[in-house]
């Protein structure tokens, strides 16, 4: 073979093809996704360090060699997060090497609460050892980090319960009825779901964590909701998202409510595909990433076998645009356990019992596995 | 050249026509480029998706559209290396990430038996310097220095992979007819 006929094959080989429009199209809202987040990192940065330098009184270059700062503190964190991103960004690479959270937490199907290693995936501690199939996935960290939420599977399968115990080990306690529990932002309010047995309709409390007061914050027997799958809130803890599921086969429901109680179900915000998308795609499984985008895993069209003609964990907006595709998931599996650490940057879910984790929106890795319910911090 | 650069030094719109002529120039051959060295034609799309947005995210190189296109280059074989580099460690650790999280449709199925062909397979299993400087030199038609600001290694090294490249292919498909 010689320059001419290799040159030839490769033509021939490659073949024609016609990029589509939707190819840009797609590129162009991940740009804009990750320019927005590159920009409130910034910002947040820019607002940390005029904080230091207002409360410390020490000049601008002095601030990064404040030995006072803890290493694990938030705003350090931020700052090596802009850094990194700063630095790395745009280099042709997917995987970057950004800091990830430094708390990961995951609930095993064999009812084991353990610390993960964020980065390796390893078990590093066991929290908590429970009977196999009692953990049912909720998990929430408490901003400190010293405490997490987790919910448990009563012997009425319908009803649950949501206990806590410290990061670093120690007694469980029982926090009240319900799953999916989900701390806001400040850790003072903890979001819940609540059915009062099979056939009951569920309901989303709010529940203020130190004088035990709560209150009804959408009710799931106005739209005939038998039970919720996910919840979250926003970075601003002002709305929750929650995943309605139904009985008789009915598409679950994606719904954005205001976390003080103040709208209703008829008219909340309903997240799903634009009409232009598929008549049977689903979003589901949706949780806030920062105000206003949400990481969904899509599924359409079941087929006969029961698998997914599609399957793909998206970044979408609260007026349902996409904005970033993070992955093509497995068609064999379900993702479930949609969840991002505070700054919004590193995602997490399920496929099937494997935690996948993506930074920055590249595309997930597998971490861990045998897992229900994952979250880190 | 001053227009455009004007244009670009402003948040560019959505559907800024440069960027969609851009786009209509370059995203073919990279894509024909890319689908040589990885097997799914899907990951292919999404390498040069993802170069587009590295580029479209950076506000810096948008100022910079004359050097757009080398930019999407090396953007898009790194990419590549990195998704071939990945794959090969996952399939190692038997964590099947491709099969898994890039489930196989049949369209994919009868893409590949289309490009399948013993001139792309010899070219698959070339290291992955020697492949990427055949790809850039006899596909892609770049010129020495290109493939070197391309792949970021000097002249003599393109020249090196190039010849060695072609030796083994010539090997390969000799031995196999």
């Amino acid at each position: 073979m010689n320059e001419e006929q290799l040159r030839k094959a490769l033509h021939d080989a490659s073949g024609e093809v016609r990029p589509q429009r939707e190819m840009l199209h797609r590129a162009q809202l991940q740009a804009a996704h990750r320019r927005r987040r590159r920009d409130t990192a910034t910002a947040a940065v820019g607002g940390a360090l005029l904080t230091a330098v207002v409360l410390v009184g020490i000049g601008p270059l002095g601030g990064s060699n404040d030995p006072t700062s803890p290493p694990g503190s938030p705003g350090t964190t931020e700052v090596q997060l802009a850094t990194r991103l700063e630095a790395t960004e745009p280099v042709g690479r997917t995987e970057q090497t950004t800091q990830r959270p430094s708390l990961l937490v995951g609930a095993a199907a064999s009812g084991r609460l353990v610390m993960i290693d964020p980065v390796t995936g390893k078990t590093k501690r066991l929290l908590a050892k429970l009977d196999e199939g009692t953990l049912a996935g909720g998990l929430s960290l408490s901003p400190s980090s010293d405490r997490l939420y987790f919910d448990v599977r009563g012997e009425d399968t319908c009803q649950s319960e949501i206990r806590s115990i410290s990061t670093s080990g120690g007694e469980v306690t029982v926090v009240a009825d319900g799953a999916n529990p989900a701390l806001a932002q400040d850790g003072r309010l903890l979001a819940l779901s609540r059915r009062r047995g099979c056939g009951a309709a569920a309901a989303v409390v709010v529940r203020d964590i130190s004088s035990g007061t709560e209150r009804v914050v959408a009710d799931g027997a106005t739209i005939g909701a038998s039970d919720v799958a996910a919840l979250s809130w926003s970075a601003n803890g002002r709305q929750l998202l929650i995943d309605f599921r139904f009985d008789n086969g009915r598409p679950n429901r994606l719904t954005v409510v205001e976390a003080d109680g103040s709208s209703t179900l008829e008219t909340a915000i309903v997240l799903g595909p634009s009409s232009d998308a598929a008549v049977n795609t689903v979003w589901e499984w949706g949780s806030f990433v920062d105000n206003d985008t949400v990481l969904v895993s899509e599924r359409c069209c079941a087929t006969n076998d029961g698998n997914s003609e599609t399957s793909r964990m998206l970044l979408v907006d609260i007026a349902g645009r996409v904005e970033t595709v993070v992955a093509n998931g497995n068609l064999r599996k379900t993702h479930t356990r949609m969840s991002a650490d505070q700054s919004g940057q590193h995602l997490l879910y399920l496929s099937g019992q494997d935690l996948m984790a993506s930074d920055f929106g590249s595309r997930p890795a597998p971490l861990a596995a045998g897992l229900v319910g994952a979250t880190w911090r | 050249m001053t227009t455009v650069l004007g244009v670009f030094a402003r948040t560019p719109p959505l559907d800024d026509e440069l960027v969609v002529a851009l786009f209509e120039d370059q995203a073919p051959a990279l894509l024909r480029a890319v689908r040589l060295m990885v097997d799914d034609p899907q990951d292919a799309e999404e390498i040069v998706q993802e170069a587009f947005a590295k580029l479209l995210t950076s506000r810096k190189r948008m100022r910079q559209l004359e050097n757009a296109p080398a930019y999407l280059r090396s953007a898009t074989f790194n990419l590549a290396r990195d998704h071939l580099r990945r794959r090969g460690s996952a399939r190692r650790k038997q964590h099947l990430l491709s099969a898994e999280e890039h489930a196989v449709s049949a369209e994919t199925i009868v893409a590949r038996q289309a490009q399948n062909n013993d001139v792309v397979a010899a070219l698959r299993l070339l290291p992955e310097r020697q492949r990427e400087c055949l790809v850039l030199r006899y596909f892609m038609a770049l010129s020495e220095a290109e493939i070197a600001d391309t792949l970021a290694i000097s002249k003599g090294s393109v020249k090196t992979h190039t010849s060695r490249g072609m030796a083994a292919l010539q090997a390969t498909l000799g031995a196999e007819r």
